[in-house]
């Protein structure tokens, strides 16, 4: 099935300029329905307003960090199934068998490009 | 020195030695206090031939060990530690501060910039808009930059943090040590003079003066 480009997806960072960074990628790969939050629990109260069909979150942030997000999100019985990619400089062996442990869909370590971020939403969500 | 004399020594010994054992345990004892009380227990050996060879040896490696950390002292004095914790670390985080805030706004510059180019772009025949599009997804990927410079920076002000905090310890274990020192070695820090006395910039935010303000001395 074709991934659908006005799909729901939520980005979430504590750091604005990475935000705007992501929202611009995605856009030019002709994503439009994106929203954000800045921190966990912002992500948390978004995803549980509304359906999202996708979570692009950083790692480090605060209060809540992207780790127990996807914590949070793989114990909820209504998003446990929701895609989820890690964007984040955690880039030890440890934090990606942490995330992979955790349930997370796919991981890409910051500084990363347009294609790198295009082959893992392939992967996670299908061709587009 | 009379049996008595002894008898009221050693318990002032055993109580000074209880008194240590307690603070030491508790963590609650100064440098300062150090080297005093080992003076003090020094005093309790007998003097010249009237103490043993381990009495002798016990006096000589206090003695020792007084001088140690008085010199320790001394030289940690001599660091300045109170000019670490009260200018250089302020200064290099205010620096780095800066460093992350000039980079962020430079960053949201470049990223303004690249969104008028785009919107530009849905103005030009697809081919010329796929080359334009190209260069700014090409231009988002290096403003990756940005986060993983201000991550790193947070690190480094994050481990400047941390031995300030440990400075800080030294200049409260040594104050009055380090305030005898500053007394009797005022700065002899030597001033640039000249042209280098000129060679201070970048200023932070705030604290030059302002295009505004040089263009008012050419008016």
């Amino acid at each position: 099935m074709a991934v659908d480009p006005n799909m729901p997806i939520l980005i979430v960072d504590d750091y604005k300029t990475m935000l705007r960074i992501i929202r611009n990628l995605l856009r030019q790969l002709n994503f439009t329905n994106i929203e954000e939050a800045t921190d966990g629990s912002m992500a948390l109260r978004k995803l549980r307003e509304k359906p999202f069909s996708l979570v692009i979150s950083d790692w480090n942030m605060e209060p809540m960090t992207g780790l127990q997000l996807l914590k949070e999100v793989r114990a909820d019985a209504k998003l446990k199934d929701l895609p989820f990619i890690m964007i984040t400089a955690e880039a030890k062996t440890e934090n990606v068998v942490m995330a992979k442990k955790a349930g997370v869909s796919n991981y890409i370590v910051k500084p990363f490009n347009a294609e790198t971020l295009k082959g893992k939403l392939t992967t996670v969500i299908g061709d587009f | 020195m009379s049996r008595d004399t002894v008898l009221v020594d050693d318990a002032h010994l055993r109580d000074l030695l209880t008194q240590l054992k307690t603070r030491l345990e508790g963590g609650d004892l100064n440098v300062e206090e150090i080297s005093d009380l080992i003076e003090t227990l020094a005093k309790f050996l007998p003097p010249g031939a009237g103490a043993s060879a381990d009495q002798t040896r016990i006096f000589g490696e206090l003695d020792e060990l007084s001088h140690i950390i008085r010199k320790m002292k001394s030289e940690i004095a001599s660091l300045r530690p109170d000019d670490i914790k009260s200018e250089y670390i302020p200064n290099a985080t205010d620096e780095l501060d800066a460093i992350v805030d000039a980079t962020a706004g430079a960053t949201h510059e470049i990223l303004d910039a690249m969104d008028a180019l785009e919107a530009f772009a849905a103005t030009l025949p697809p081919e010329q808009a796929e080359i334009v599009t190209g260069a700014t997804m090409r231009v988002y990927e290096a403003c990756n930059f940005q986060d993983i410079t201000g991550q790193r920076t947070t690190k480094v002000i994050k481990a400047l943090k941390s031995i300030e905090e440990r400075v800080e310890g030294l200049v409260s274990a040594f104050g009055d040590e380090i305030a005898r020192f500053a007394e009797q070695n005022p700065r002899t820090k030597k001033e640039a003079e000249g042209e280098a006395a000129l060679l201070n910039g970048p200023q932070l935010e705030g604290k030059g003066v302002s295009q505004a303000d040089i263009d008012a001395m050419f008016n």
